[in-house]
């Protein structure tokens, strides 16, 4: 079939080329020579040093397309790798760009309820305490004793000293169990 | 893995098989160059026309072939990709070559048939000398499209996969190969 196209297209354009074609070439190989060949060839890739190893096998079977490397880390211990390391990264993800809670819960808590939970721990508050809660004008330092704080205390110059009417006004709203944890 | 126990080629896929195995690399690689090494020698020596050239063009393309087969993925036939670098490896001798002379073309012509009659694996007659002369003056794509048609008898689908030039292209390249050669034979008297 080819060749009976070969021989029309040469007959329509040159038929004398088409004689001349019968005819052959002219050219011939010795006797041996594709028998000999291949080895030659080795001969010549051991001369170059072209020759393959084992290990430079090893190494071109490892040059994969990108689709033979999708295939290789199919396989089930790297999507499972990769699985672990995605949650990982998931994880870490989340917990980092959430807010603080101690925001949220501040926010909750109510004026009101604030005030009652102050009140009803004011005595388990220290001086320095009392004093980052209450504005600066109302600041009150319960002086029992007349001893002054020291002096390089923040609280020293809002200090103020108690009369014993202001004393005897202020035992007097408290309860028996309060005075009691006060002395 | 069994190795073939006649002498029938072996196929594209069993030879692909062998060469992919570690230890059965080497029978592979022989088998592939039973397979091809006439079919490719005959097409080299077209290009070149003396055996002595041919052999180390042919050569060089098995050594070529060797060092890339492990890189060949197929996407094209065995075959095809192996003439692909055949043709290119006699491409370039004939270019190398080209270089030395300084260069008319009717001196490569005379160099060619110079070469030609010391060749002893040549004993065309007159006219089978004057056609590879008329071959030799052709541009290079001409003379490879020439080559394939003329003497491989290869379809132009497959040698426009070989040459990567449209079906088109290269009807109308052979067809102007044919015709200048026609015109060199009638300058010569011998039409």
């Amino acid at each position: 079939m080819k060749k009976d196209e070969l021989h029309d297209e040469l007959n329509e354009h040159a038929p004398f080329l088409n004689e001349l074609r019968q005819k052959g070439d002219g050219m011939r190989v010795p006797a041996d020579y594709f028998d000999t060949l291949n080895d030659s060839v080795f001969r010549q890739l051991d001369a170059i040093g072209a020759r393959r190893k084992p290990e430079a096998f090893a190494k071109t079977k490892t040059q994969r397309s990108w689709w033979q490397w999708m295939q290789y880390l199919w396989q089930p211990r790297f999507a499972l790798a990769s699985a672990v390391l995605l949650s990982l990264a998931l994880t870490g993800w989340w917990y980092f760009s959430k807010p603080a809670e101690p925001e949220i819960a501040v926010a909750a808590i109510s004026v009101e309820d604030a005030e009652a939970y102050l009140m009803d721990n004011l005595l388990e508050l220290d001086q320095n305490q009392i004093a980052m809660i209450l504005p600066a004008d109302e600041l009150l330092h319960i002086s029992i004793d007349a001893e002054p704080a020291p002096a390089d205390t923040k609280t020293n110059k809002h200090e103020l000293q108690l009369s014993p009417e202001d004393i005897e006004d202020l035992l007097r709203d408290m309860t028996d169990e309060e005075l009691e944890d006060l002395l | 893995m069994q190795l073939p126990v006649n002498h029938k080629p072996a196929t594209d896929d069993k030879i692909l098989e062998f060469l992919r195995s570690e230890k059965n690399f080497e029978r592979g690689f022989r088998m592939l160059m039973d397979a091809y090494k006439e079919r490719l020698y005959w097409h080299i020596r077209r290009l070149v026309t003396t055996h002595e050239d041919a052999d180390d063009v042919l050569q060089n393309t098995f050594i070529k072939i060797y060092r890339g087969i492990l890189q060949f993925e197929g996407k094209s036939k065995l075959y095809t990709w192996m003439y692909r670098i055949a043709t290119n490896e006699a491409i370039t001798f004939l270019q190398s070559r080209a270089r030395q002379h300084t260069s008319a073309i009717d001196d490569l012509a005379g160099a060619l048939a110079t070469r030609l009659r010391a060749d002893e694996w040549f004993d065309g007659d007159a006219l089978q000398e004057q056609l590879q002369t008329a071959m030799a003056q052709l541009p290079e794509k001409q003379r490879l499209v020439f080559n394939l048609r003329y003497y491989d008898e290869m379809p132009y689908e497959e040698m426009s996969a070989v040459l990567d030039t449209s079906v088109g292209a290269l009807k109308a390249s052979f067809h102007h190969a044919v015709k200048k050669i026609e015109g060199f034979f009638r300058e010569n008297d011998h039409l």
